[in-house]
Parts: structure tokens; C-alpha cells; sequence
């Protein structure tokens, strides 16, 4: 969906979903996020944005098979859409743009 | 850093938070997620970390949680919303946001919640009561609408009778049209002997009685009617569901123990199926037992068992298959015409007036009709003053509402400018409305509930203990959800829709101060006035009733009854005859005036004005033409010598009754003022003759007597009586002297009932302990042990706690329509502090820019009460009717309750109004 932009926090969930591939599932991606950003994230607002980006047709599910280990659990992994790409590459084309020039931006973004 | 895990699991109560927060459809993965990273902390950093950070998880996914699951949609109220339909999508929101904005206004949801919760209690009390009473059906009478109740009537009289023991039997002998027919009687028996004996209810009935109502036995078995054949009936019981939970302790080997009911032994065949209550209103009650035991059991004894005269009995029955109400009511009188051919005067009201069987339909209750169509009609006017009540608590909420609705223009202003549609508001406010209505509806249920628990067991002077079971059924629940539902429309709507109506540009611009919602407050208003009217109806309702009682207390009844204690001694149930009883009558009062408290002991067969027709004569005064020649009923009292002396009754001629008339002597009578001057009214009562032709008494009538009593007194009536209403005689069927008494010496007219009164040294519950013990033996008295007083009062605790509700009612509306007053009044200071502050920078005294505002809410007042008196003048005369010494223009009620309206109305003004006398013009202007 070229037009389309996505919300800070979407974006990275975004982004985290393409760099993880097959292995992005909720904790995972979590962890990614937490992990670059060192922001905290909540399991139930990630969940919710991931349920939004879902309604939004960028994102889909499939449930896995639970793990052939003792407690093994299901995951609900997650993967982008053909739509999901195309919003992505929009907006971070867009965000590549508009630093263009910007000296606090590009010096970070180096 | 890894220790051996004590407790690998995360906290519980966080786990549970974040499972009750998060969308189901997500749940599993969430939990594990969050079990994933809580065990990977615990590794890494312990375990304060990880239950620290497990808790920080659940509580930050409360709020997305919640917004995901209420408001999938986040749309701002007003915001269009095209996805889905629009009803659902925002109901979720409004809820969230009412929730909210009730939260910062505690005042207004305690004053709502509050007001509403009284309203909706009182309604639901009352509906309650009245389903016990007139609707409720035991689940454990089988097909409830197929049985049938048989009354005993007066052919030209519809006055649903009982009906006695012998047309019993002919009912269940000779009509085919009806399979199965039972008897019962209701009566106050003595439960266990000594000092723990207590009265419980319990009802006599026939083989047939559990198979009319087709009800199953909780435990044992029930009558079978081979032990129930009259007069040698077995003394055995099936106990009450109720009786054997709560006095037996619902020990499952209770069959064949024995209970003691009247002194008589009795064995437990059997526990009644649960819920099953008293035939009469549902009524508590604890055994049954067979009708006709050997030698009697409460007054059934062999000989009113064959007596076609004495109708005691309730008959229910069912139909035989086939056959419908019509044919029974026909076989019925086909029947009641043979009894009265072969029966005559037995079977007749009076004389050449014959009886008839009545068929009522569906009514296992039993309850008579004409009695169902005056409780309904009692209930329906006291659920149309609950209903009062409920109204002014609407009306003061919609008057709060309108209020916040005017506060909140703004606001709504800038939705409707977003593009909510009227509808879109009306619903945001609605929400709101029914929030506040499902609070008041919990309170409401909680009042009723404590209020109706409290009113279940009527405590009576008459020595029998009436208990019922009125609880909060699914009907009574939805009754008050349905009233909570209406009451949330009529205070909701009204502000709702004044409140969004839109004057955009106006409310946008000016804000809080702009000026407007004429409409709303003009509503307002009116709302008050309702309110101060309704105050005023029930408070000059509340100050006539309540003053009628206290005229009637303090009026001269015509005899004392300081120090005197009374109980009733009833022996005409067992073998003894008249004179016999008189014995034992001597022998009991022998032994309480041995008692060093006691001074006097006096017998009678009445008690003065509240049991006193315990005794009728039937009389023919000489001299004195009566319609058709027939006799008159007149209330006679049978005292001993001492009597008189003892309630000081006054003799104003002749002499008093005294030792010197004993059984051999002249028979005498002593005749009220009013008896002599209607039937003698040109002659001195002294020495006329009065021919006694009859006597009645509690079920038992004495005919064909011709006893001559000669007039040896005239005993004083209570000043204040009305001599025109002088022996006023009620028309036919029976001719009744109303207001004509006579006293006859108790030597010789004997009676196997009396009532003692004793004198007490000091007052008169000092001796009530010794009239129980002497004369309270294994039967329970129809008059318990009491004061006179108390005895005297009895009557007047209805209308006394129909003044005091409606006082109390009154007092709530009081404080209602004092809110509402305040509030306008306030509320106009607040609008109108320019206007006066203007008005001041101009000249005017603070006095008058008080006085204005305060006319304000003067009028509101003064609408009201005119308004409250053209419904409360009415509303007295009627009451007239009901009750005595009503004056409809009582200086004290009618003036006490405009006087205290016109007080609350003051200070509801005044205090609000108080505020402008210190306005400065400079300050109020320059914030302009």
C-alpha cells in the first residue's frame, strides 16, 4: 500500500519482522526491538500493533507447530506481505529523503 | 548468577492480570512470551528482576489491552466512522469515556446513585411483598392452574366463606365432577411444652390435601387416608420443609421422633417438599396434621366436625378429567340447592337466605377474591407512593443532568462541529444515564433486600405468629431491572436531548459563559416544582395520618387501661361445659390475684373497643320497632362484678353491675347513652326491658333464647362520640347497632372464653410475666399476654407505619427538592453574577441583588406548595373516609408541612444567594 506511513513504533516492529524473517515471533521480535533501541517494550503493546498492522493487511500470522521439547509452546510467527514490503520500503525511503541534508540526522543515521 | 529455581513459574496474580487483559485470540502467545523472557531473566539477572519485570509487563498491557478489546476502533466520539455499523462500534468507547467522566464527579454518582437507589429499593419492597402475597406460586404444587378453590357464599352476598367439616364430605362424596377435594385449616398451635414452648402455625387438613396439590414428600411419605378417618384420626405429622431445616436442624433421621403441639405428641411421618408453604399467602408454616383427632386438636372436635353450621374450613380440589369450571359450578348449585332443601336453616346466611358453592379457578393461594381485590388495591397504592418517591429521585437526577448537560455544552459543541449526529450524542449521554441507573438498580435490589428481610415476620399483639417468606425471585429482580430501565429513560432522555441540541457557533465562541440553554433550565424548574409538590402531598399525608393516630390515643376511649394487662383464656375447644369453665376461669384469676403485683383481677368476654365483638347479642329492645321484626346484633360484653370498677367505666344512671347479680338473680343489663336515647328516646332507659334472642361468638352462635334483661344503668359514653350517629343500624343481611353496647353480668351469661384483666401495682409489663405463666397453659392464646395499652394500639401500627413511610418519604423528597432549589439558585448566581455585579456598580443594595435571586427560588417554592395543596386537600377527604379524626385542614399537618417546605426553601435560596451580597463589581468585570 505505496502512500502509506507507518507510525514510529509500527516502523520498527516493521523492521524487526524483515530482519528477523522465519524466526520473528513475539518475543523475538521484543528482544530485537529492546535490544536495538534499548527502549522497553510492553508484550501487550506489541501485540496490539501487531493485531492493528494485521488489520492493516501488512503483516501475516501462522501459528507454528508447538516446539518437540518438554513444555514445548506454539508460536504465532509473524512474516510481511507483498503490501507489508511495499509499506516499508515506502516509508523508509521516505525517512531516507527527508534526512537527506539534515546534519544531527545523517551524522546518527552514519 | 543462575540459582537453583525454587519457583520457576511467574508471579500468579501478575499472570492472571495479563491473561484477563489480553485479547483472547492472543492469550497463549502472550503468556508465552512473557513465561519465554521471565525465565531468561531469571537466569540472567535473579529473580527480583524477572518478577519485577514480569509485573511491569501485566500492568503496562492493561491499557492496550483494554483499548483492544472494548474499542477495537478508537474513533473519538463524533469522529465518522464508516466501517461498521454505528451502534456497535461506539458503545465500547462510550462506556470507557462515561466511566471516566462519572469518576471525576463523585458527588454527582453518590447524590444519583443515592437518590436512586431509595427510589428504586422502595418499589421493589413493595412490588416484592405484594408478589409474595398475591402471585407467588410454590414450585412444588404440580400444574398450580388446575386447582381449584371452593368457597361457601351468601347467595346475595358475594363474600368468599370457608366452609364447614360435613359440606366438606358432601363435596367429596357426592360430585363427580370434581376427582380429588381436601380441606384444611390455618391455626396457632404451642410447639415443645415448658419454658421453650412457642406458638408456630400449622394447618389441619384432610387425606386428600398433598394429592390436590400433587406435591412429593422432601423425605418419608405422606398422609395416607386410612389413619386420617375422623375421630380416630392418628396423631402423626408431616413437618414443613422450612420447620425441618431450621428447628430440626435437618437431620434426615427425623422420621418417627415425636414433637409436642399443644401438648400433644405427635410423630413425624414425613418432611414436606421444599418451598411448599401455608395454603393462605404463602404463609410460614411448620406441620401439617390430620383433621379429626380422637378428643379434638385445635378446636376441630367431634362435634364441630358434624356441625353443618360451623364453616371453618379452605376446600381446594381438582376437576375430573373432562370436565371444565362451568360444569363443575353447575353440578355446584345443582348440590347447594339439595343442601338447602334438606338442611334448611344450616344452610342458610339468614333467615330465607340460602348459601351457595363458589368455584375459583387457579388458586392454589386460596387467597379469597374479594380479599386479592383489596391487597391489589393496597399494593397498588403503595407502590404508586414508592412510585412517588422513585419519580422525585428522577426528576432530581434529570435535574442534576441538565445541569452537567449545560455545563458540558462546549464540549458537545465541539463533537457536533466534529460531525456527531444528534443520535451519536444522545446515546454518549444515555450511556452515562444507564450507568448511573444499573448503580442505583444494585442499591436498590440491596435496600429491598434488607428492608423485606426485616418485614417478613409481622409481629401481631393477637398471640400468632404470622411469617412470611418474601424474597427477591427472578420476577422481583427483573421488575426492578425493568423499573431502572424506565427511571434511566425519564432522568436521562430529557437532559440528553436538551443537552444535545447543538447551538454551535454561540457555545464554541463564549464558552462556559455564554447564555443559552434557556430550554434546559426552564425544564429544570418545573422539575423542581414537581418535586416540591410531591414533598408537600406526602408530608401533609404523613402529618394527617400520623395526627389521626395520636387524637385517637389521646382521645377518651371511655375506660382506663393505665396499669391494666390482659390475656385471653379459650377452653371451648375441649370437653367442658360452660359452668365448668367458669371454675377453672376463677380458680386462674384466683391465683394472679394472690400475686403480691396484682391488685384487681376482672373477667370479661371483650375487650373494650379492639376486640369487641368477640361477643354479639341478637336483640329485640321492647318498645322499639326493628326492620322486619328481625333482631338486632349488638356487641355485648359478659363482665364480672369487678369489671367496671377496675377500666373505670362511668355510670351516668342507675347502677353498676355488682356481686348481687349471680346466676339465680334478675337478669340485668347495663346500656350505653347512645343505646338508650335511640331506642328509648322519650322514656328513662331505667327499667326497660331488652329480650335477647341470640348469641354469637368466634365461630359458635347460640339461637332461640328468650332472655329478659331489664335496664339497670346507663353507662357514660367516651366524650367527643357523635350522639347523632346515636345506634345507627347497618342494612340487611344482618342489622347491626353500630354504636350500641351492652354489658351483662359474666354470672350469667358464662363462657368457656374469656379475657383476663389484672390491675398492676405499678405498671402494667410488670405483671404481664405472671399473666402468661397462670394463664397460658398448652394452647396458644388468642389474645397473648399483654398490656391494654399495647392491645389498644394495635390497631393504629398500620396506619401509624403508613404516616411514618410517608413521613420518611416526605423527609427524602424534602431533601431532594432542597438540592434542587440550591441548585437553580446557584446556579442562576453563577449565570447571573454579571448581571448583578453590573446592578451593583449601578447603585442597587446588596440586599435587593440578594432578595432577587432569592424571589427566584422562593417562587419555585411557592408553585409547588400551591400546586401540592390542590392535590393534598383532595387527597384528606378521601382519607377522611379511612380514618378517623381526620381534619383535611389540620392547622398542624397542612401548615407544619408548608411551613418546613417554605424553611427549606429559604435556606436553599438564601444559602447560594448569600454569595452575591459579597460580590465585589470591580473583581466579577474585570474577569469578564
Amino acid at each position: 500500500m505505496p502512500g502509506q506511513f507507518l507510525a514510529e513504533f509500527e516502523l520498527y516492529v516493521m523492521l524487526a519482522l524483515a530482519r528477523l524473517g522465519d524466526d520473528a515471533y513475539g518475543a523475538s521480535i521484543r528482544r530485537d526491538i529492546e535490544g536495538r533501541t534499548g527502549r522497553p517494550v510492553s508484550v501487550g503493546a506489541l501485540y496490539a500493533t501487531l493485531a492493528r498492522l494485521a488489520d492493516k493487511g501488512l503483516i501475516r500470522f501462522k501459528v507454528s507447530l508447538p516446539e518437540p521439547t518438554r513444555g514445548g509452546r506454539a508460536r504465532k510467527h509473524c512474516s510481511l506481505t507483498a503490501a507489508g514490503k511495499a509499506a516499508l520500503t515506502h516509508s523508509t525511503e521516505m525517512l531516507t529523503r527527508m534526512m537527506e541534508g539534515v546534519p544531527v540526522a545523517s551524522r546518527q543515521s552514519e | 548468577m543462575s540459582q537453583p529455581a525454587r519457583s520457576p513459574s511467574p508471579p500468579r496474580l501478575a499472570r492472571a492480570l495479563a491473561a484477563l487483559v489480553t485479547p483472547s485470540d492472543d492469550r497463549p502467545f502472550v503468556m508465552a512470551d512473557l513465561e519465554e523472557e521471565f525465565s531468561r531473566l531469571r537466569q540472567d539477572s535473579g529473580r527480583w528482576a524477572a518478577w519485577s519485570w514480569y509485573w511491569a509487563q501485566a500492568f503496562r498491557a492493561v491499557g492496550p489491552g483494554l483499548r483492544r478489546r472494548f474499542a477495537r476502533d478508537r474513533h473519538p466520539v463524533g469522529a465518522p466512522d464508516s466501517k461498521r455499523p454505528r451502534w456497535r462500534s461506539s458503545v465500547g468507547a462510550d462506556l470507557t469515556y462515561a466511566a471516566r467522566r462519572l469518576r471525576q464527579a463523585p458527588t454527582l454518582v453518590l447524590v444519583t446513585v443515592t437518590s436512586l437507589g431509595l427510589g428504586i429499593g422502595a418499589t421493589t419492597t413493595v412490588f416484592s411483598i405484594a408478589d409474595g402475597v398475591l402471585f407467588k406460586v410454590s414450585d412444588a404444587i404440580v400444574d398450580p392452574d388446575g386447582v381449584l378453590s371452593i368457597y361457601t357464599v351468601p347467595k346475595a352476598d358475594p363474600v368468599f366463606g370457608p366452609t364447614s367439616y360435613p359440606d366438606f364430605a358432601t363435596l367429596q362424596r357426592d360430585v363427580t365432577s370434581l376427582a380429588t377435594v381436601a380441606a384444611l385449616r390455618l391455626g396457632a398451635v404451642q410447639f415443645g411444652d415448658g419454658e421453650l414452648a412457642r406458638p408456630v402455625m400449622v394447618e389441619s387438613v384432610t387425606a386428600d390435601f398433598f394429592k390436590v396439590l400433587g406435591a412429593r414428600p422432601t423425605l418419608g411419605r405422606l398422609f395416607v387416608a386410612a389413619e386420617m378417618q375422623p375421630g380416630q384420626a392418628e396423631h402423626l405429622t408431616v413437618v414443613s420443609y422450612d420447620f425441618w431445616r431450621r428447628e430440626l436442624g435437618g437431620d434426615v433421621d427425623v422420621l418417627g421422633r415425636e414433637i409436642r403441639l399443644d401438648g400433644k405428641l405427635f410423630t413425624i411421618i414425613g418432611v414436606g417438599p421444599e418451598g411448599l408453604k401455608g395454603r393462605l399467602a404463602e404463609m410460614r408454616i411448620a406441620a401439617w396434621v390430620p383433621v379429626g383427632l380422637p378428643g379434638g386438636f385445635y378446636h376441630a372436635t367431634d362435634e364441630e366436625l358434624r356441625d353443618r353450621a360451623d364453616r371453618e374450613y379452605g376446600v381446594m380440589a381438582r376437576a375430573t378429567a373432562g370436565f371444565s369450571v362451568e360444569q363443575i359450578e353447575a353440578e355446584l348449585s345443582l348440590l347447594s340447592e339439595r343442601l338447602h332443601r334438606e338442611h334448611g336453616q344450616e344452610w342458610e346466611n339468614t333467615p330465607g337466605e340460602p348459601l351457595v358453592f363458589r368455584v375459583v379457578a387457579a388458586n392454589p393461594g386460596m387467597l379469597p377474591p374479594e380479599f386479592t381485590m383489596v391487597l391489589t388495591a393496597a399494593a397498588g397504592l403503595v407502590l404508586a407512593a414508592a412510585g412517588l418517591i422513585l419519580l422525585i429521585a428522577c426528576s432530581n437526577v434529570a435535574g442534576l443532568l441538565l445541569a452537567q448537560a449545560h455545563e458540558r455544552r462546549q464540549e458537545i459543541a465541539v463533537r457536533a462541529a466534529l460531525g456527531a449526529d444528534r443520535w451519536r450524542l444522545v446515546k454518549m449521554l444515555l450511556v452515562e444515564s444507564s450507568i448511573l441507573a444499573l448503580a442505583g438498580c444494585g442499591l436498590g435490589i440491596l435496600i429491598a433486600r434488607v428492608a423485606i428481610t426485616s418485614i417478613g415476620s409481622v409481629a401481631l399483639p393477637i398471640g400468632v405468629p404470622l411469617e412470611f417468606d418474601f424474597d427477591l425471585n427472578l420476577r422481583v429482580l427483573l421488575f426492578a431491572l425493568t423499573v431502572s430501565a424506565v427511571a434511566c429513560l425519564m432522568f436521562g432522555l430529557l437532559p440528553a436531548l436538551a443537552g444535545s441540541r447543538s447551538h454551535l457557533v454561540p457555545a464554541l465562541k463564549m464558552g462556559r459563559r455564554s447564555p443559552g440553554g434557556g430550554g434546559s433550565l426552564r425544564l429544570r424548574r418545573w422539575l423542581v416544582v414537581g418535586q416540591v409538590t410531591a414533598c408537600l402531598v406526602l408530608l401533609v399525608g404523613a402529618g394527617l395520618v400520623l395526627r389521626s393516630t395520636t387524637t385517637l390515643l389521646d382521645s377518651d376511649l371511655g375506660f382506663a387501661r393505665d396499669g391494666i394487662a390482659v390475656v385471653s383464656k379459650d377452653l371451648s375447644f375441649g370437653q367442658y361445659s360452660e359452668s365448668d369453665a367458669m371454675v377453672i376461669f376463677e380458680d386462674i384469676a384466683a391465683r394472679i390475684r394472690s400475686h403480691p403485683d396484682v391488685t384487681s383481677v376482672a373477667l370479661a368476654t371483650s375487650v373494650e373497643r379492639v376486640f369487641d365483638d368477640l361477643l354479639l347479642g341478637e336483640i329485640l329492645p321492647e318498645g322499639y320497632e326493628t326492620p322486619d321484626g328481625r333482631p338486632l346484633l349488638v356487641r355485648m360484653n359478659a363482665v364480672g362484678p369487678e369489671y367496671l370498677s377496675m377500666l373505670q367505666i362511668g355510670i351516668v344512671g342507675g347502677r353498676p353491675l355488682s356481686d348481687v347479680d349471680q346466676r339465680g338473680s334478675e337478669r340485668v343489663a347495663l346500656v350505653n347513652e347512645e343505646f338508650a336515647a335511640h331506642y328509648w328516646p322519650d322514656e328513662p332507659a331505667l327499667g326497660q326491658t331488652v329480650r335477647l334472642v341470640g348469641k354469637q361468638g368466634l365461630g359458635t352462635a347460640v339461637r332461640g333464647l328468650n332472655d329478659r334483661l331489664t335496664v339497670v344503668g346507663v353507662v357514660r359514653d367516651p366524650s367527643g362520640s357523635n350522639p347523632d350517629a346515636g345506634g345507627r343500624e347497618l342494612g340487611a343481611p344482618a342489622v347491626v347497632a353500630v354504636n350500641s353496647k351492652m354489658w351483662v353480668p359474666l354470672a350469667q351469661h358464662p363462657s368457656t372464653r374469656v379475657v383476663i384483666h389484672a390491675q398492676a401495682r405499678n405498671t402494667a409489663a410488670s405483671i404481664v410475666p405472671v399473666l402468661r405463666t397462670e394463664a397460658v397453659t398448652s394452647e396458644v392464646p388468642l389474645i397473648a399476654a399483654q398490656p391494654l395499652e399495647t392491645l389498644i394500639e394495635f390497631p393504629l401500627a398500620i396506619p401509624r407505619a403508613i404516616g411514618s413511610a410517608m413521613r420518611w418519604g416526605g423527609v427524602f423528597a424534602l431533601v431532594l427538592a432542597f438540592l434542587g432549589i440550591y441548585g437553580i439558585v446557584s446556579f442562576t448566581v453563577t449565570e447571573r453574577s454579571r448581571e448583578m455585579a453590573i446592578r451593583k456598580a449601578i447603585g442597587a443594595r446588596s440586599d435587593q441583588v440578594v432578595g432577587r435571586v432569592m424571589r427566584h427560588g422562593l417562587s419555585l417554592a411557592l408553585w409547588g406548595i400551591t400546586l401540592g395543596l390542590i392535590i393534598a386537600v383532595p387527597m384528606a377527604v378521601l382519607l377522611r373516609s379511612e380514618l378517623e379524626a381526620v381534619n383535611p385542614w389540620d392547622p398542624i399537618a397542612v401548615g407544619g408541612g408548608v411551613g418546613v417546605i417554605l424553611a427549606a426553601a429559604l435556606l436553599a435560596s438564601g444559602l447560594p444567594a448569600r454569595r452575591l451580597s459579597a460580590l465585589d463589581p470591580m473583581t466579577v468585570l474585570r474577569d469578564e
